[in-house]
């Protein structure tokens, strides 16, 4: 009886694995991450200007949470009066810092993908919206705005909030030659925390 | 079927039982086929439900955890819905419930604001992050599962099928699933 009983339990077991197994080998593998962004393509160059009053206060966190980043920055300072600019180097993921940093040097379009009435409540200045379920309704128009080349930074509400590495996907899906995308993964809160520029209101863009 | 006041006869033994133990089967296992059903159209929301609650780091590992959760809910659901091995069936279900549960309360211990992924991105029963309503919601379906765990398949059951269906000691307990306990 209690054979019987155990037998069944895990036969139960034993017959829902091997169907999840099977249904696992058929199909695709599952994309659990992004593409990491290769070198050339995260290299950023900053302008030498609007430099001069930052590198002091951002830089010393970037070195910190990036190990990535070039070494070269620590010379920002001193070359930025001969014009050379300084580069480093951004995953696909990105930090605050250099957010802020893509942010502050006009170095990318934002993109917000938190839903839109969150949007309204308040976004980075500047910033799209775009939010996963736009891509079950088609293309969002706003997609055929950004140009070719120009770095785009995704975010949504940080934590556990998936929504920016989906629109990230989503995106390049649709437009492959928009290769330098950015997840903002502390995302809006972090925005806010850091007392960055802000702004309400709803996308004109979106329908 | 006898007047209601012969209702504690021998001939109706087991018939409230029964009833309450087909309350429970198809409350929870429909539950159960749609929750998998929803979660097999889209593996990799599941997937990505279960990276977010950071318990498993293997991405190989979350993929299949990701096919073969929604499975087992698909079979242990269809089974408790027909009766086929029943306690076996409500065996499984509660299994599942007690992790979530326990993925739950972990979750919440540890702060983080998480959505359920319970069935799919439908919010069925409960809406906004992991919290209480969760655990609610699957202290529900635990309830439900424990009917059929406790009492069998009943009368309306694939497990009664080839018993002689007068039999009016048929609840008595002489099949092997209800002699478990």
């Amino acid at each position: 009886m209690i054979k019987s009983y155990m037998l069944k339990l895990a036969g139960i077991i034993v017959v829902g694995s091997a169907a999840g197994i099977t249904n696992w080998a058929i199909q695709p593998p599952l994309k659990l991450h992004l593409d990491e962004m290769d070198e050339a393509s995260g290299t950023v160059v900053l302008p030498t200007k609007p430099k001069q009053a930052q590198p002091s206060q951002v830089q010393p966190n970037q070195t910190q949470d990036n190990p990535a980043v070039g070494n070269d920055e620590q010379a920002a300072p001193d070359d930025a009066d001969s014009g050379s600019g300084t580069t480093i180097v951004l995953k696909r993921e990105i930090t605050l810092d250099q957010a802020r940093m893509l942010f502050e040097n006009g170095l990318a379009d934002f993109v917000d993908a938190r839903p839109a009435k969150e949007f309204e409540d308040g976004h980075i200045l500047g910033a799209y919206n775009v939010a996963p379920d736009a891509f079950t309704r088609g293309t969002p128009a706003v997609i055929d705005f950004f140009e070719e080349g120009r770095r785009i930074v995704v975010y949504c509400s940080g934590g556990d909030c998936h929504d920016s590495h989906v629109v990230v996907e989503q995106m390049m899906l649709i437009r492959p030659e928009l290769t330098l995308m950015h997840v903002f993964v502390d995302g809006y809160p972090a925005w806010t925390d850091a007392g960055l520029p802000t702004d309400i209101g709803p996308d004109p863009l979106a329908e | 079927m006898a007047g209601a006041t012969k209702l504690r006869g021998p001939q109706n033994a087991g018939t409230f039982a029964s009833w309450l133990s087909l309350i429970g089967r198809l409350g929870a296992g429909q539950v159960f086929i749609f929750a998998g059903l929803i979660k097999v159209a889209d593996p990799a929301e599941v997937a990505r439900s279960i990276q977010a609650f950071g318990i498993i780091e293997n991405d190989s590992l979350i993929s299949l955890a990701a096919y073969i959760i929604p499975w087992t809910e698909i079979i242990a659901g269809v089974l408790l819905v027909a009766g086929l091995f029943t306690r076996a069936a409500a065996t499984v279900i509660l299994l599942m419930l007690i992790g979530f549960v326990a993925l739950i309360l972990n979750a919440m211990n540890k702060g983080q604001e998480l959505t359920c992924g319970c069935f799919g991105k439908i919010e069925l029963f409960c809406s906004g992050p992991l919290g209480r309503c969760n655990l609610i919601q699957d202290g529900v379906f635990a309830a439900l599962v424990l009917m059929p765990l406790v009492l069998g398949g009943g009368r309306a059951s694939a497990d009664a099928l080839g018993k002689a269906p007068a039999d009016p000691y048929a609840d008595y307990g002489e099949d092997e699933d209800e002699a478990f306990d």
